[in-house]
């Protein structure tokens, strides 16, 4: 487990970079090995910014390429990643989130998938993501 | 439950709609009837005739009310998928009866529907969802789950001269996979090729009948192969035109033309799919019909029409006859360019990969 030695601007949150995510467990989405620590904080820190998060506390993220599209995040295509809520004091850490609801115990019916539309209605009203790319990615296509 | 407005104008080789009420993210054939079926973001279906008319009043087709991606139809079960969930609706026989549906609580990239009357839904990670169209408490729905790291994002049907259907499948950087379909079979293989830096996002066929495919990558990288059973002959041809815009969306394909649709805009390579096929060389710069506009989804008609969904909520209706004999005008930004491809022999990978079967039960 690596630390970041800064805490997110606005709430001062603290955030670790786990090694599950980074590689460590195969069944987990995992972080582009190509993408550096300092993004992966910094899509932490611009979700906390603009308070993207959904009724459960949950943040969301995501990163622009230098053409203005929305950067592969995730080794398995995720263009978005997920900060799952923490209690104070508590550490936050994330990985990229697959648009699709899987298979598993886990998710069980009455269960959304995430993120929640709402969230990238949050992105769109911010004038975060444009109309184009609030509708593909709630239809869990890539942009 | 509402009938939407629409408001219909003209554009060059087509029309142009506008919803009101209806927040439209796809389009596909009605499988009723003459004209289309709409998604929209919050899982309802609509309805229309050709001119884009509503028919019946929407109505929330999903369990989840998460944005429509798929929709097919076949033994009197719609299947509508989301990235949620996969609802069957098992449609009355009779107009006093009603109606039933089951729920898978996994989502789908899509779905399509295969002659047997047995439902394919790519589920990208979690693997392939194949499941017959019954009506029943419970239906036994399989999810097979390839023994290699497979992302399963989109699927097209092919046929082969015995009428057998064939699975082509865009699987990301797993390159494109094939498989003839079976059905009852509990473990398939999955022929893959690939070649390092492809991303394949999209899939669809050349000929109503055959096993030609086209193929797209996340770049644009343009992929033509004339047999998806026998890629060793002649083997793929792969390209990429510089002048294409825009992160590739769909990949389409109809009257001998190949229909590439951009995050920026819509390009119809004129007769590239004929020429192709004829067994002639891919023109040095094919003419190419460049529409820009802010796509989120598309299709084709029954070879005759292309509809395009964009952001500002509207669907374009354009006539495939008309931009193949069509002189281009530019009142709405449309322009025929004559776009050179680069052309280059990536170094194809093939993989054979097992698709075991699994039951997962619909409840």
């Amino acid at each position: 487990m690596v630390d970041h030695p800064n805490p997110t601007q606005r709430s001062g949150f603290l955030y670790s970079f786990t090694p599950k995510h980074h590689g460590a467990d195969k069944g987990a989405s995992c972080w582009l090995p190509r993408l550096p620590l300092e993004r992966e904080f910094a899509i932490f820190d611009e979700a906390d910014l603009h308070e993207i998060a959904d009724d459960a506390g949950n943040y969301y993220g995501f990163s622009r390429s230098e053409d203005g599209g929305l950067l592969q995040l995730g080794l398995w295509f995720e263009q978005l990643a997920e900060f799952p809520f923490q209690d104070p004091e508590a550490r936050w850490h994330g990985y990229p989130s697959y648009p699709l609801k899987g298979i598993g115990p886990e998710n069980r019916r009455g269960d959304k998938c995430k993120p929640a539309k709402e969230v990238f209605e949050k992105m769109y009203r911010g004038m975060l993501i444009s109309a184009q790319e609030r509708k593909r990615l709630s239809k869990g296509d890539h942009v | 439950m509402s009938r939407p407005g629409t408001t219909t104008g003209t554009i060059d080789f087509g029309t142009r709609t506008t919803f009101e009420g209806f927040d439209v993210v796809w389009v596909g054939p009605n499988p009723f009837h003459d004209g289309f079926a709409f998604g929209s973001e919050d899982g309802k279906l609509l309805f229309t005739n050709e001119d884009i008319q509503p028919v019946v009043e929407a109505y929330r087709a999903t369990a989840s009310g998460e944005a429509i991606n798929g929709l097919a139809y076949s033994g009197g079960v719609l299947a509508v998928s989301t990235r949620s969930d996969t609802t069957f609706w098992c449609l009355p026989l009779h107009q006093d009866e009603p109606g039933s549906c089951v729920t898978t609580p996994a989502g789908a990239h899509g779905i399509v529907a295969m002659a047997d009357g047995h439902f394919v839904a790519p589920m990208g990670h979690s693997g392939l969802l194949v499941m017959k169209a019954m009506v029943g408490d419970k239906i036994p729905v399989g999810v097979s789950k390839a023994t290699e790291q497979v992302c399963f994002y989109r699927v097209a049907i092919l046929q082969d001269p015995h009428g057998i259907e064939v699975l082509a499948f865009a699987l990301r950087r797993a390159g494109l996979g094939f498989e003839t379909f079976n059905s009852e079979a509990e473990n398939t293989r999955l022929n893959t090729t690939t070649f390092d830096q492809l991303d394949v996002v999209d899939v669809c066929a050349m000929e109503p009948k055959g096993l030609s495919i086209a193929a797209v990558g996340l770049d644009g990288t343009l992929v033509l192969i004339r047999n998806a059973l026998d890629l060793d002959d002649m083997g793929p041809v792969t390209m990429r035109f510089p002048a294409v815009e825009g992160v590739a969306y769909r990949l389409l394909s109809s009257r001998g033309h190949i229909i590439l649709v951009t995050s920026k805009a819509t390009y119809v390579f004129v007769d590239l799919a004929k020429k192709f096929l004829a067994g002639g060389s891919v023109p040095i710069a094919p003419p190419t019909l460049v529409m820009p506009m802010e796509p989120i989804d598309a299709c084709v008609y029954r070879d005759k029409l292309l509809l395009v969904v964009t952001a500002d909520n509207a669907v374009l209706r354009f006539d495939l006859e008309m931009i193949g004999e069509g002189v281009p005008r530019k009142s709405t930004g449309s322009e025929l360019k004559l776009l050179q491809p680069t052309r280059f022999q990536p170094d194809w990978r093939q993989l054979g990969v097992n698709r075991g079967l699994r039951e997962m039960v619909s409840t």
